[in-house]
């Protein structure tokens, strides 16, 4: 089992990764080093520890496997503070490593994306590639995107698209309330929901749309009351956390049984601040679901839990990660990034739960999502317990990524190969 | 109307909460002169040891224990570490209240984890009072208002009916004379702290298992509760009680509000105004707890009841 | 001279910083932001007493101003001067938000910053045009030339360039404690009452030192802006002017050396210790606390008494020996609630019987010697 490693017994290994790299051999024999950044400490603690612990668990998973490329992490606690992300990026720079992942919010990717552009351009030959396994802002592969950014993770509007087309095709949705933090990701659920909800079923209406400050409400029962005034069916809302739990709690409070539909209602231990009160309300938009797992996703899932029976993995993005760079990295005949990454662009192969893509136009990766309700552990629909619960999600539907791709907007400046 | 009656219903439900935290503290500033910064993570413990001891021993006694250890531990914090720095002024005691709170809430991540608990209401305390306005209003939130009320009376009737009430009194005021006439006020303050204490463990209890239980929950109420104790002057109770009634009031009522400023305000044409007219009021609903709070501080420090200046 | 030699000191450190690779150089450079924020809240706390919340205000609206203020300009060569713009934009923080809180004092000081500080933090969704959004405002500093033809794409020329403005900060700082209104600030912390008799208004001497911290503060906000080519809202939030707090208190707030001291330590706490251990936050809560009660001072006033009288050997192994078994008790604590192990040498191979035996005998090992120093100190107290 690969175990984060202190700065002592890396040296040795990069000297001889990079005398293996210099080598240039012709098969991909070598490791990748990803340094990993999450926020370990602070506010986002559980959701850094959960992608942490998950990529271990891929990584342990692909290595076990023995294809020639090895995998190595070394996790870095970022704090939530894109200072300190900027300084780990130094600190990786310097000791050899290539692959940079993760982050944390969406300030820190930003901001890495910047660096990582900057220090391209300023050290040819040395470049690194940034892979973004989480933060689903879609300017990252549109305005914003970059030779050297992947992401891992189906954007905003890729999930929205999914999430719409599984509404329109439920005739008993007719009026739909968007409630959602009053920041950059809370807009862009809701504008995107907006514009592809009426594109979906011409009589659906948006009965109502609400932005509420991040993490500051405490008592939703007024929401929810606004949100019973308006009559409506369904609410939309990109919340997550305490604002996606008291919500939840609100609703089951006020006996408004509608369908909550939610980006992510598996994460950050709202399944378990939920409880019984999400059974039929709390439903999601994901790309991990554990009632049809396969063989490759049953090992990563079983390591995992075996590990930490009260967490759980609630996205792909490092999973696939993993599975992509490994694929990409054999295809090329090098660990180097920039081989690495033209072989990433185009590629098509086996991913978490069927055929993905990673979009050579803008880097971003195709991949099937689920719709899914959490309903209580029956065996049968819902085979596994959340975070320890006799609660999980049930898979309603599977929305195959062709019926996901976002319209390409990105004009990618490539480097020569 | 139906919007704006539930709203104030819930208001005044989420105002009790606030009281019961803001009694606690007021109390203890009365006789410390000094804000404990700490006092939301003793609300935090609170909800912690109740959701602990809810497992083995039911929500019951989880609920009547967990005052009572987390007062004991305030007794404590009072007479070791607190009483030593009353010599050295409030601004040493307010650095050690706040990094004391920052403290906690580390430990409580190393005891607990960083995410949230499991910790709910029972099945007795579910499903709905009554019908107000076309909304269910729920049992446990009753049941929270029931206990804030108790509170309160328990505590007037302590210190306005009985002897201890009247020695707690004058040591708020006259600490030596008090001293002098053979009362142990350090003693009479200790247990005052412990009191402030389990009040803001009650909280906790109650708080932890209607919102979220989780390292993050001493920060978020944390500065609202300072809100309140400040309007409402510090050192009374009445004050505590009306400013926490009227900011939880104020906020969900708020959070109703659909218009936006521009329709309040006349049009300036500059762009800064314009962009601040495109801003509803229900998204300025979380900000104007703060905003009071400085304007009161700037008008008048006493707050609206206050006997001693902040 | 101390001070030349003290002076000294620092250059070759920064010499050695700057020789070391550009994460030396990135956290050199963080040093000395901070350690010029510390300068400017030792002004405000340290000397004229006045405990404020919303430090970071200052410091953060002066780093979106310079950030704003790059983009602005582009082309125009006046880079060494951009601090100035955040001096300017403290300023009028310290004039705006100033004047009537400063007519408050104490607890009321206190309260009023912290609500000012949230409202602001609050503040920063209403307007994403200055401040970002959530993504925040980045800048790239090779847009505004140099005026000495200098290239400040390069790391090192950044270092040298904020050691110039911290110098510049600590010098005036220390001009200013020397002039008869630098001595009314320490009157008017001691006893506000007294200093009025004097013929010196409390009100404007609060006031004015507010003025000159905000406008240090402005600064560093500056030099913090160019130095990383990104502000969030993170730098007016509480987080930041807790920071500022901690660190003075820590490193010391009777010495101009005191916030260089608490600047490292946050900065090691920060970025090196908590490589190796995920309970960094832990313990720098923990020094904290430690330090208010036992030695206000902070690290400088424990070395400077350490000079005057040498401590008692005993006293300081038992020093050692706490930490070392809160240590042991912390990070033992940390792998049997994580399941993970910490990376410090040792303790992966420990079974988990192993781990509580050992969480339980440290334990009990620093509950005693807690229990015996507070004892101790609190007969102290008694006789005193």
């Amino acid at each position: 089992m690969t175990m984060p490693t202190p700065r002592r017994t890396l040296l040795p290994t990069v000297l001889s990764t990079l005398a293996l790299l210099s080598a240039g051999g012709a098969q991909a024999q070598g490791t990748i080093q990803i340094a990993q950044l999450e926020p370990l400490s602070g506010p986002f603690q559980t959701q850094g520890e959960g992608n942490a612990r998950t990529l271990q668990a891929a990584v342990d998973e692909f290595n076990a496997r023995g294809k020639g490329v090895k995998f190595e992490v070394t996790a870095f606690d970022a704090k939530g503070s894109p200072q300190e992300a900027l300084n780990i990026f130094r600190q990786a720079t310097e000791r050899g490593i290539r692959y940079i992942a993760g982050g944390g919010s969406s300030a820190i990717v930003s901001g890495l994306i910047e660096a990582v552009n900057t220090y391209n351009e300023r050290n040819p030959g040395k470049e690194v590639l940034y892979l973004n396994h989480q933060a689903i802002d879609p300017d990252f592969t549109e305005s914003r995107c970059s030779f050297w950014h992947f992401r891992f993770d189906p954007h905003v509007h890729m999930r929205m698209l999914a999430l719409t087309g599984h509404i329109a095709r439920d005739t008993a949705v007719k009026k739909v309330y968007l409630i959602n933090q009053d920041y950059s990701f809370g807009h862009q659920v809701e504008i995107s929901a907006k514009r592809y909800l009426t594109a979906a079923r011409s009589d659906i209406a948006v009965v109502g749309e609400e932005r509420h400050p991040i993490g500051r409400v405490k008592d939703f029962a007024p929401y929810v009351a606004k949100i019973k005034a308006a009559g409506a069916d369904t609410v939309i809302t990109g919340n997550f956390g305490p604002d996606l739990v008291l919500l939840i709690k609100a609703a089951k409070d006020a006996d408004l049984n509608v369908r909550f539909y939610t980006y992510y209602g598996n994460a950050l231990g709202a399944p378990t601040a939920v409880g019984e009160a999400g059974v039929g309300r709390l439903r999601l938009v994901t790309t991990w679901e554990t009632n049809n797992l396969p063989p490759r996703m049953k090992t990563i899932y079983d390591s995992f839990k075996a590990k930490y029976p009260k967490n759980d993995i609630f996205h792909t993005g490092v999973i696939e990660m993993v599975g992509l760079l490994g694929d990409a990295a054999a295809k090329a005949g090098s660990v180097d990034p920039k081989r690495v990454a033209f072989a990433l662009e185009g590629l098509k192969t086996q991913g978490a739960f069927g055929e993905v893509e990673m979009r050579a136009g803008d880097h971003q990766l195709l991949a099937p999502l689920f719709i899914q309700t959490f309903a209580p552990v029956d065996g049968r629909s819902v085979k596994h317990g959340i975070e320890g619960l006799k609660l999980g999600f049930k898979t309603d539907a599977t929305i195959p990524s062709r019926d996901t791709s976002p319209v390409q907007t990105c004009q990618m400046k490539r480097p020569a190969a | 109307m139906d919007l704006l009656a539930t709203s104030l219903l819930n208001g005044l439900t989420y105002g009790f909460l606030l009281f019961m935290l803001a009694a606690g503290l007021t109390l203890v500033f009365s006789l410390m002169g000094v804000m404990n910064f700490a006092h939301a993570s003793l609300y935090m413990l609170g909800a912690y040891v109740g959701a602990a001891l809810t497992g083995p021993l039911g929500f019951g006694w989880a609920a009547l224990l967990a005052p009572v250890l987390v007062g004991l531990g305030g007794c404590a914090l009072e007479r070791w570490l607190l009483r030593p720095l009353h010599a050295r002024g409030h601004v040493a005691e307010l650095l050690f209240t706040f990094g004391l709170a920052f403290l906690i809430e580390e430990s409580v991540k190393l005891v607990w984890g960083a995410g949230s608990v499991e910790y709910r209401f029972p099945p007795a305390l579910e499903g709905s009072l009554f019908n107000a306005f076309g909304t269910p209003y729920p049992v446990y939130k009753g049941f929270m208002v029931g206990v804030a009320v108790l509170s309160l009376a328990g505590l007037y009737a302590l210190v306005a009916h009985t002897r201890v009430g009247l020695v707690v009194r004058a040591a708020l005021t006259q600490p030596l004379m008090v001293q002098n006439l053979g009362h142990d006020t350090d003693r009479v303050f200790m247990w005052v702290f412990g009191l402030g204490s389990a009040l803001a463990a009650l909280a906790g209890v109650i708080g932890g298992a209607a919102l979220t239980t989780e390292p993050s929950m001493a920060a978020q109420l944390g500065t609202i509760v300072f809100v309140v104790v400040v309007i409402g002057g510090l050192g009374s109770i009445q004050g505590a009680f009306l400013a926490a009634m009227g900011i939880g009031v104020l906020q969900t009522l708020l959070i109703a509000v659909d218009l936006r400023l521009q329709q309040l305000l006349p049009p300036l044409g500059h762009p800064l105004v314009a962009a601040l007219g495109e801003l509803k009021i229900s998204q300025l609903a979380p900000m104007t707890p703060y905003a009071l709070m400085v304007a009161m501080l700037l008008a008048r420090p006493r707050g609206l009841f206050g006997q001693r200046e902040a | 001279m101390a001070t030349w030699r003290s002076a000294g000191i620092v250059a070759v450190l920064l010499a050695l910083a700057a020789a070391s690779g550009s994460l030396g150089v990135q956290l050199a450079t963080q040093v000395l932001v901070l350690w010029c924020f510390g300068l400017s809240y030792q002004l405000l706390f340290g000397r004229t007493g006045m405990l404020s919340f919303g430090h970071a205000v200052s410091f953060g609206l002066a780093a979106f101003g310079t950030a704003h203020a790059v983009r602005a300009l582009g082309g125009v060569p006046v880079y060494e001067l951009l601090p100035l713009a955040g001096a300017a934009v403290g300023l009028a923080c310290g004039v705006v938000l100033g004047y009537p809180v400063t007519r408050r004092s104490g607890i009321a000081f206190a309260m009023v910053t912290l609500g000012l500080g949230e409202l602001v933090a609050a503040c920063f969704l209403m307007f994403p045009g200055f401040f970002g959004g959530e993504a925040g405002v980045t800048l790239q500093r090779t847009r505004v030339p140099s005026l000495l033809g200098l290239d400040y794409g390069r790391g090192v020329t950044q270092l040298l360039l904020t050691a110039a403005w911290t110098a510049a900060v600590l010098l005036g700082v220390r001009w200013l404690s020397r002039t008869p209104f630098g001595l009314a600030t320490l009157a008017v912390r001691e006893n506000a009452q007294r200093i009025e008799y004097l013929g010196f208004r409390t009100a404007t001497v609060r006031w004015v030192s507010m003025l000159v911290a905000s406008a240090l503060a402005g600064v560093a906000g500056a030099l913090s802006a160019l130095a990383y080519e990104i502000v969030t809202v993170d730098a007016v939030s509480l987080h930041m002017s807790a920071n500022v707090l901690l660190m003075t208190v820590i490193g010391g707030l009777g010495s101009l050396w005191g916030p260089l001291v608490g600047a490292i330590f946050l900065t090691v706490m920060q970025s090196v210790v908590s490589d190796w251990t995920r309970a960094w936050l832990f313990y720098y809560g923990f020094v904290f606390v430690v330090l208010v009660w036992l030695a206000p001072e902070g690290i400088t006033g424990l070395w400077q008494a350490a000079r005057r009288q040498r401590p008692a050997l005993r006293r300081v192994a038992i020093a050692l020996v706490f930490a070392l078994l809160l240590v042991v008790f912390i990070e033992t604590a940390y792998q049997l609630a994580l399941g993970e192990p910490t990376r410090l040498p040792g303790w992966q191979h420990l079974g988990p019987g192993a781990l509580k035996g050992l969480l339980w005998a440290s334990g009990l090992a620093v509950a005693l010697l807690l229990a015996r120093g507070l004892r101790r100190s609190n007969d102290t107290q008694a006789i005193a």
